[in-house]
């Protein structure tokens, strides 16, 4: 604005003789409205024009500034986080969304693509780190660069963190819909998701996936990056014949069997959990669990250590498919219960629900049969002919280390999740020939990749990578 | 209906008109008498408009009044107890908020909206009559608008008056205040540049002028301003930068006219205005606590009756 010449000021003042009378609030209020005819709005702009205090009044009287009119909508402030704005934000995201899809399928038919969506895949660990709520998965990259991982490349789950990174491509485009502010941070993951499974996982679990790529992208990116050519056949072949993904995880039929215990756990993560409150519980937990190993039935808890492998596999797919949102957000706290239950609360110990682990664990060699990892060779045949309905197993141990989850019990029953407990992975330790069959009484992960299960028999089984070898002194 | 003798204009409106009116007000609802309502039409028809004008304006004029709001105040000042309940639920929780946007602070909002109810209550008597302020109502704006602008003119009215005993309180404990307020340079200004700036100014529109006063001497915001003319902010903004530019290329001219040259007309300007800087800066330094309405104008009237 120019500056004005004092002089002008000054003359201004002393030519505007304060007019004794003073226009009556009738008028003002009509020319504060634009209601005034003009001969009469002229009137009244040469009174305004040389008085001060009916300026005044008519300033002072303009009405709050949300009910002016819409000629004046646009002098609102902050344009952000408006309808339009998230509108586009909207559309914006949708149409990355597509576009990475399109890349996919593209890269998917290109055989040797996959180090270039590992690589990618590393960029999405990097991603993670950026995006504010996922805490646990800032822990899980730390963890993961800090170990090295054994040259043993498992494949398996390999696989399974390729389509874990599925499921957020649902979810991020549920969010976007939702017009939530992650939202464009969330739709970029996509990018490093394949895209046959994407859409076959998408299909299947919508709207869940809140950032859930975020913790599973480190896991995966580390493997490969290390393993590369060690591990590229099996991807190769997978990602080469998306179809026989499909035909693995046939759609319609299964879901029904994990979708409704999926999003429910989705809606529950809100609340962060103190992960010190889980260490407590879990320690309380591993002494009350030995006091309680006289109990068991062996033989019984053999058979129901086993996951029904043919009836689970497919909607042990899909439980991989959609590692969902769950672990990412909160880290739950674990009990026991006498009964051998495993149970997880969400908030903090005020309220407990039971884990289902086996109906959402994969025994992993039932998917796996052509390239046995030394984990699961022993047990993919026991797993596959168990029962279904086998009884339950009881639970001694559990370990949480954020998201990572290990929980152990009757018969050698070892699970491991890594999205604190949404989905579980049996994990079959075995030694030169050897597996652990016995009770696990106590287990101790000092971080996602060395820990310790030590069994009522005595035995002490160590792994120095996450479980993928075990070692038995 | 002694008036109706000056301007049968109106009167004549007002019976063509009434049938539609009446229904368009809601009177029954209210209480009001279809006769008082046309007398009020008549009373406020006759305010607001000359002898001289015709039928047709006079039409006009009734038909842009907003005759339901009107008819809620009147009966609301004729005493009619729905009126008032109507009137409370409607503007009630309006008329503390306007007034805490005048006033700023709750106490005295709380204030100043009691005391205007009192007002349209009408406890002030008049000859042993009880008056209400509604009845000075005449639905040429929104009952709304008028309730802040009466709200805001009370406030203007009071500031005033608290504001000169504060000042002088103030002036005489402080001499420093006093002091520092003094020392504003009575220009001696040359009487060409005075006169040509009153020229100048004289020539300005009343929006213009408007314009200028609210910007320059009330401290209004563009915003501000441009809600009161209902115009966008921007128009404002260009509008004032052409007024100041043209003032100056004016007063300069009207210096030139006067017998100075162009060089002794733009250093009389130039001084002026590094005058005005400085005098701005102080200003500020001064008055750290904003003031509740505009300093300026307070100020403007003291100096106006020295000088």
């Amino acid at each position: 604005m120019l500056e004005l010449a004092k002089i002008v000021r000054e003359r201004l003042k002393i030519t505007s003789p304060a007019p004794e009378d003073h226009l009556d609030a009738d008028l003002l209020t009509a020319f504060a409205e634009q209601s005034l005819p003009a001969p009469e709005r002229h009137q009244v702009m040469t009174h305004l024009a040389r008085c001060g205090d009916c300026r005044e009044v008519v300033a002072l009287a303009l009405p709050a500034e949300a009910q002016m009119p819409s000629v004046l909508a646009h002098d609102a402030r902050s344009g952000w986080l408006r309808w339009p704005v998230l509108g586009w934000a909207a559309a914006l995201a949708a149409i990355i969304l597509m576009g990475s899809v399109g890349i996919l399928r593209y890269q998917a038919r290109q055989p040797g693509s996959d180090i270039s969506q590992l690589v990618s895949r590393d960029k999405a660990a990097t991603v993670a780190l950026n995006a504010p709520p996922t805490s646990t998965a800032l822990q899980t990259t730390a963890r993961q660069t800090m170990t090295p991982q054994a040259p043993t490349a498992p494949r398996a789950e390999m696989r399974e963190n390729n389509r874990a990174h599925q499921a957020p491509t649902m979810g991020a485009a549920a969010n976007t819909f939702a017009g939530s502010s992650p939202v464009l941070s969330q739709s970029r993951r996509p990018t490093h998701s394949n895209a046959a499974n994407a859409i076959a996982s998408a299909g299947r679990v919508p709207g869940i996936g809140y950032g859930s790529g975020a913790g599973f992208g480190p896991r995966s990116a580390q493997p490969a990056s290390q393993n590369g050519e060690a591990s590229t056949p099996a991807p190769q072949r997978w990602i080469a014949t998306p179809g026989t993904v499909a035909k693995q995880n046939p759609g319609p039929a299964n879901p029904r069997q994990n979708l409704p215990a999926a999003p429910s756990e989705t809606v529950e993560v809100s609340a962060a959990t103190p992960q010190i409150q889980t260490e407590q519980a879990q320690a309380g937990q591993t002494e009350q669990s030995q006091t309680e190993l006289a109990q068991l039935d062996f033989d019984a808890a053999v058979g129901k250590a086993k996951p029904a492998a043919q009836a689970a596999t497919p909607s042990a797919e899909e439980a991989r498919a959609n590692p969902s949102a769950v672990h990412a957000l909160v880290t739950p706290v674990w009990t026991i219960t006498a009964e051998g239950e495993l149970q997880r609360s969400l908030d903090g110990g005020a309220t407990w629900r039971e884990v289902n682990v086996e109906g959402n664990s994969v025994p992993p060699a039932s998917f796996s049969t052509q390239q046995e990892t030394s984990r699961a060779k022993k047990s993919a045949p026991k797993a596959s002919s168990a029962p279904s309905s086998a009884t339950k197993t009881v639970f001694r141990a559990v370990c949480a280390n954020g998201a990572e989850t290990w929980a152990g019990g009757s018969g050698g029953a070892l699970y491991h999740s890594i999205d604190a407990g949404g989905h579980w992975i049996r994990i079959v330790p075995s030694a030169a020939g050897v597996v652990l069959t016995g009770d696990i009484g106590a287990i101790e992960f000092a971080d996602s990749q060395h820990g310790k299960v030590t069994t009522t028999s005595a035995e002490t089984w160590t792994t120095g990578d996450g479980g993928n070898t075990w070692q038995k002194p | 209906m002694s008036a109706t003798t000056q301007n049968s204009a109106v009167q004549s409106a007002v019976n063509g008109l009434l049938p539609e009116l009446y229904a368009k007000s809601g009177c029954e609802q209210v209480g009001l008498a279809r006769e008082s309502f046309a007398a009020i039409l008549i009373e406020v028809g006759e305010k607001h408009t000359t002898p001289a004008t015709s039928e047709k304006d006079a039409r006009t004029f009734l038909l842009s009044l907003r005759v339901e709001e009107l008819a809620l105040a009147r009966a609301c000042a004729a005493g009619h107890n729905h009126a008032w309940e109507l009137f409370l639920t409607r503007y009630r929780e309006k008329l503390y908020l306007s007034a805490l946007r005048i006033a700023r602070q709750d106490a005295a909002a709380r204030e100043l909206a009691d005391s205007l109810y009192a007002d349209l209550y009408g406890t002030t008597t008049r000859a042993g009559e009880r008056f209400s302020k509604l009845t000075s109502y005449t639905g040429r704006g929104s009952l709304e608008g008028w309730l802040r602008t009466v709200l805001a003119q009370e406030y203007v009215n009071r500031y005033r008056r608290t504001k000169r005993l504060v000042s002088l309180e103030e002036e005489s404990e402080e001499g420093v205040q006093f002091a520092a307020a003094e020392p504003e340079p009575t220009v001696t200004a040359d009487s060409r540049l005075e006169s040509a700036t009153d020229e100048a100014l004289s020539a300005l529109s009343p929006e213009d002028r408007f314009v200028l006063s609210s910007y320059y001497l009330d401290g209004r915001t563009l915003a501000e301003i441009a809600r009161m003319l209902g115009v966008h902010e921007s128009t404002i903004s260009r509008k004032l930068d052409k007024l100041a530019k043209s003032l100056r290329k004016k007063i300069l001219a009207g210096m030139m006219q006067r017998g100075m040259t162009r060089r002794q007309a733009e250093e009389a300007l130039e001084v002026d205005v590094r005058d005005l800087r400085l005098n701005i800066r102080r200003n500020l330094a001064q008055e750290s606590p904003p003031a509740a309405f505009s300093e300026k104008s307070a100020e403007a009237r003291p100096r106006e009756r020295s000088g």
